[in-house]
């Protein structure tokens, strides 16, 4: 574990620093630890109302791979907005695993079992804000980011902002209006 | 919209955002005089930044709630008027341990929680009557009980506070003790445990972290936890994500599941203890808790002496001694453990190596049936056991090929589908298919070492095989069969290929084979690459064999493979030096191994050895049953592998529909097809339900004929099924595309369309008068009650939409109130209301409440609670609802909680209960020498 952690940290480091590589080989350990916690995780709460949690997911991830110590504010950043990112797909995947199940699947190699620690409910509302985010992507990728950062990750206005170089006062001002769009998609009044 | 556009909208409302309300119309007025779009734009924005966190609250209410961040504060007002909750101290494998302040007598104590998963699963009350046995051993080594209860939905007993530390931290702290405090601390240990075992009390979790050393003296603590534990959890324990013992001080009978322990389990866990304050380690180590009970059962630790010279030669071999496999082996009680520890002259009474087997078990007798119900470890841990099946009667080999089988936990690093898998043929190396975000890729991963890697270059592979020798592996990815070095590396085109693969194997001679559906052909090719040929002799009877799945019989130029005919899937073999083709038996993932059986899987999910004649290409002898409960993805597709040397890897199961009593006794009534919503016909014969299997159908079980058939055929999806009140009809969710409510006879016939509107329509019941239908509206965001009346005009109109989540609405015997769940309060809970109009409104639930039901009389609200409980709720429900007492009838921690559906009902007499149960999918279960050398 210590040396994987430290590998985390480095790699995590090296992207900081604009080596892009670096994020391309952090993405899997990321990922595996994240599906690893969040199966743990919702797992072990039988008929509680459970929640995903993404917050204590993505940061427990993180404490799990990171030299905390070793690593500044805009490095813990990057590495939660990573983590919120692989977050979403990984629960945007599962929706659709879970989806193709139910409808047959076809040749889709399916993992039903793996479907199982996430409510239909929770789903489908991963799937619709989803659904919201890829469309204001189109309108503003940092936008999208920032409630992706939000739902997925639960990081912080500062954490969000130092992770898209901006100041925390421009983030706030356009996560409100992201969130003031995102509420008029949910309702089914779209901006036009 | 485009960016900029969204930019200039943006703005706008940024500013206005920060104006007052009248300052904010005359802006408005003033931007509405030159571009009245963006006017409109930016009010819808304002008023939805108003109502932002409410709509978004659903978003956040599943993905952002912490469940966790409230337990402390719960644990503290529940208990708050005996103790007052300090400071956690510890977590153990099943509790937490708080220090709290006695207010009843003024004293510090130690108060153990049991994990709320845990708990879960046990029944209260038994645990609670279990600990108390435990309560009255009184004796200066053992720390005694001083309370025990539950208190909102917690389990919890309280000792007294130790200040001294444990041996764990001892341990932790000096590594290796002086011989002449191990000593002490070992015959201190053992007195309580004699005390105990006298008064018939196993403690059976024995363990540096429950001996306490407090002023020199050692207290063992949690006396009978475990076993209280494990009798109130029943053969729920062994589901995956608890943990009983600590791998490491396990004995071998613990480690197999042996329920009838005796003292000596116990004196073999101070063995382990008294080695560990030796040695410094304890006696078994591994990298992970599979092999640490792999080699708990199977082999000797090294010897105290080699790891510490200095140990004398007494303790040395009364350590070996308690350490013996076999109970009988050891010593007879602790006492003589001590004893033999305090004796200068005691030697081992080991003479000869013994050979390493148990009670020979008769091969007629039961089937080689896997021990897995009684399998005592999950968590991280698998576990291994042993089998005891036809050792005896075969030669011993130089080592005894014993039976093993243990699981792996899939919380490992990755998730193991064996329906895309492969064993090498020696069956030393698994691989298998693991998705992510990013893709997909193949693992490779040794069995017994449990620790997987990915294979470079396998990215987007799925369908691997082995090359005979076991170097390479083929694979299909990106419309090609590939092949590549098992280590990795670049992948090679063995031929390009664009369809939907059954299977392919890897023969002698590079010769690759394999089958592909609409058109079913079987292909032969070089692994070497070239042109696939067509295997002209299943393709004269492709359109009636339709054979799938091809695999070489190793040796023999024959092929066996899965003929679809129909929805009767059976092996098959052909003889590529004759071209003779035989269909043999039903059944699906054949496989020949080396012991000369023929292995498969029958639609029951049991897996069948059959003895195999190579040379005739026909069965030998009676199949018999190795294992059972092989899981069917999409009720079709076992998910195992098998090598040819016999070893097995497979998961278990899908769902059961089970009768329980009131008692919580459970009865198999139809296993492993991915149940839905069982619902009792009114006059209780039948029962009907939805089953996904591709897509979605209705069946019927008729109770009395024990029979079950299928009510749709349309290749539509339809589930949700609700009787009318006189067992003639059916009402339904029919989904071409949406989900949408329908009619059925329960003769079958065509469906006719009652309900068709956005989003989903999910019935939940019929009233008693036979004039109006309950549904669940649902949608992304939300989840509604709506009625539909079946005369009149027809029009459905809700009957509860809030922006909070509604459904399960069931109606009252005499038709007047509607019960349903609601999270209104922040989480589900069940209310009744006044019924066919909403309003007068009452809560029953506390803490938590799902999926009511009514009892027949009227008179009992049955619904779940959060720890699994099923709650009978007195009430009576004429002109106002009273209620009365709330029972818990039993624990049933695997029912599906499933989206908003009673996924549950109760028969018209009251007294039994169908089911939906989930079965354990996430165990994968490694069979080694499981079929052995004969048949």
């Amino acid at each position: 574990m210590l040396s994987a952690t430290s590998e985390v940290t480095r790699l995590l480091k090296r992207w900081s620093a604009g080596e892009h590589r670096a994020r391309d080989q952090l993405i899997p350990l990321v990922y595996h630890q994240l599906r690893q916690l969040a199966h743990q995780r919702l797992r072990r709460a039988p008929g509680e109302q459970r929640t995903l949690n993404t917050t204590a997911l993505v940061h427990e991830t993180y404490l799990r791979l990171v030299d905390a110590p070793e690593v500044d504010l805009p490095d813990r950043a990057h590495f939660l907005a990573l983590a919120s990112q692989i977050m979403r797909n990984l629960l945007v995947d599962r929706a659709r695993a879970r989806s193709a199940a139910k409808r047959g699947g076809g040749t889709t190699p399916l993992e039903l079992d793996e479907s199982l620690w996430v409510s239909d409910e929770d789903l489908d509302t991963v799937t619709e804000l989803d659904e919201a985010l890829k469309r204001l992507g189109a309108l503003s990728p940092r936008q999208s980011q920032l409630v992706e950062h939000r739902y997925f990750g639960g990081l912080s206005l500062e954490e969000s902002a130092a992770a898209l170089r901006v100041s925390p006062a421009t983030a706030k001002r356009e996560l409100r209006a992201a969130r003031a769009w995102l509420a008029l998609e949910l309702r089914g009044e779209p901006l036009q | 919209m485009d960016p900029r556009r969204w930019e200039e909208i943006q703005a706008a409302f940024n500013e206005l955002a920060e104006l007052d309300a009248a300052e904010q119309v005359s802006r408005l007025a003033a931007i509405g005089a030159t571009d009245p779009e963006l006017r409109v734009a930016i009010e819808s924005l304002l008023a939805a930044d108003a109502e932002a966190d409410e709509r978004l609250a659903p978003i956040e209410a599943a993905l952002l709630t912490p469940t966790g961040a409230k337990h402390l504060e719960r644990l503290r007002t529940a208990l708050a008027h005996r103790y007052r909750i300090e400071r956690e101290l510890g977590s153990g494998g099943m509790a937490t341990v708080y220090l709290a302040e006695d207010l009843k007598h003024d004293r510090k104590v130690a108060v153990k929680v049991l994990h709320p998963e845990l708990a879960a699963v046990l029944g209260f009350e038994r645990f609670l009557n279990e600990i108390k046995v435990t309560a009255n051993l009184q004796h200066p080594h053992i720390l005694p009980l001083h309370d025990s209860g539950e208190a909102d939905g917690f389990l919890f007993y309280v000792m007294p506070h130790v200040t001294g530390e444990s041996l764990r931290t001892k341990l932790a702290r000096e590594k290796q003790l002086p011989v002449d405090e191990v000593v002490q601390i070992a015959t201190q240990v053992a007195a309580a445990l004699d005390h105990a075992h006298r008064r018939k009390v196993i403690h059976r979790d024995i363990k540096p972290g429950n001996i306490l050393l407090q002023d020199g003296q050692a207290v063992v603590a949690d006396f009978g936890i475990a076993l209280a534990v494990s009798i109130a959890g029943g053969t729920r324990i062994t589901k995956p994500g608890l943990s009983l013992g600590t791998p490491a001080y396990m004995s071998p009978e613990q480690v197999t599941g042996d329920r009838q322990l005796d003292a000596r389990s116990d004196v073999y866990s101070l063995g382990a203890v008294v080695y560990e304050m030796l040695a410094g380690v304890p006696p078994h180590s591994g990298s992970s808790a599979q092999q640490i009970l792999m080699t708990i059962v199977t082999e000797d630790a090294p010897p105290v002496a080699r790891v510490r010279k200095a140990v004398p030669p007494n303790v040395v071999a009364a350590t070996a001694t308690a350490l013996e496999k076999l109970p009988a082996d050891r010593f007879e009680s602790a006492k003589a453990f001590a004893e033999a520890l305090g004796d200068v002259t005691f030697t081992s009474r080991r003479t000869v190596a013994r050979i390493g087997r148990g009670d020979p078990v008769t091969g007629r007798g039961p089937p080689w049936k896997l021990v897995s119900a009684a399998i005592a470890v999950g968590l991280v841990a698998g576990s291994a056991g042993w089998i005891l099946g036809s050792i005896h009667d075969i030669p011993l080999p130089e080592t005894p090929r014993r039976p093993v089988q243990f699981s792996i936990e899939s919380d490992s690093a990755h998730r193991i589908s064996p329906g895309s898998a492969a064993l090498s043929a020696d069956g030393s190396v698994l691989v298998y298919n693991v998705r992510s975000g990013s893709g997909s890729m193949l693992y490779r991963r040794r069995i017994g070492e449990f620790e997987s890697q990915p294979i470079a270059g396998t990215e987007g592979g799925f369908d691997p095989f082995f090359s005979p020798d076991g170097a390479q592996l083929g694979f299909r990815a990106e419309g090609a069969l590939r092949r590549i070095r098992l280590d990795g590396g670049v992948p090679r085109t063995i031929t390009e290929f664009d369809g939907i693969l059954t299977g392919a194997d890897w023969g002698a001679d590079d010769e690759i084979v394999f089958g592909t559906r609409e058109p079913w052909h079987v292909y032969t090719v070089s692994a070497n690459g070239g042109t696939p040929e067509v295997l002209e002799v299943l393709d004269r009877l492709a359109d009636t064999l339709q054979p799938a799945e091809p695999v070489f019989i190793p040796g023999a130029r024959a092929l066996l493979f899965v003929a679809w005919q129909g929805q009767q899937l059976r092996v098959g073999v052909v003889s590529l030096k004759s071209a003779d083709v035989r269909v043999l038996m039903p059944g699906r993932a054949p496989q020949y191994v080396r012991s000369g059986h023929l292995v498969y899987v029958q639609a029951d999910g049991s897996l069948v050895a059959q003895p195999f004649d190579v040379a005739k290409l026909d069965t030998a002898g009676p199949a018999r049953r190795v294992a059972e409960g092989v899981g069917m993805r999409l009720g079709v597709m076992p998910m195992l592998a098998v090598s040819s040397s016999g070893t097995l890897v497979y998961t278990q199961g899908g769902r059961d529909l089970v009768l329980v009593d009131r008692d919580g006794n459970e009865h198999l009534l139809l296993g492993d097809r991915e149940f839905w919503v069982p619902r009792f016909s009114p006059d209780g014969t039948r029962i009907a339900f939805g089953v996904t299997e591709g897509q979605q159908d209705i069946w019927i079980h008729d109770l009395a004929a024990g029979t079950t058939s299928r009510l749709t055929f349309d290749g539509q999806s339809n589930n949700d099924p609700v009787w009318n009140p006189d067992g003639t009809s059916l009402a339904f969710s029919h989904e071409p595309g949406v989900k949408d409510l329908y009619i059925l006879s329960a003769d079958g016939g065509d469906p006719h369309p009652v309900v068709a509107q956005d989003g989903q329509q999910w019935t939940t019941d019929w009233s008693p008068d036979g004039r109006d239908l309950v549904f669940t509206n649902h949608t992304f965001t939300n989840q509604d009650i709506w009625v539909v009346p079946l005369s009149g005009d027809g029009e459905p109109r809700p009957f509860l939409a809030t922006g909070y989540l509604e459904g399960a609405g069931r109606i009252s015997p005499n038709g007047r109130w509607l019960a349903y769940h609601s999270n209104e309060s922040g989480r589900l809970e069940v209310y009744v209301q006044s019924f066919p109009e909403p309003g007068n409104k009452t809560l029953l639930s506390s803490g938590g409440g799902r999926d009511p039901i009514w009892g027949p009389n009227g008179q009992e609200l049955f619904y779940w609670n959060p720890q699994g409980q099923l709650i009978a709720h007195q009430l009576t429900a004429g002109d106002d609802v009273t209620v009365g007492r709330r029972d818990v009838l039993f624990q049933f921690p695997d029912y599906l909680f499933a989206v908003s559906h009673a996924q549950y009902d109760i028969h018209p007499d009251g007294q039994r209960f169908v089911i939906v149960r989930t079965a354990v999918q996430s165990r994968l279960i490694v069979a080694l020498n499981l079929i052995d050398e004969q048949p």
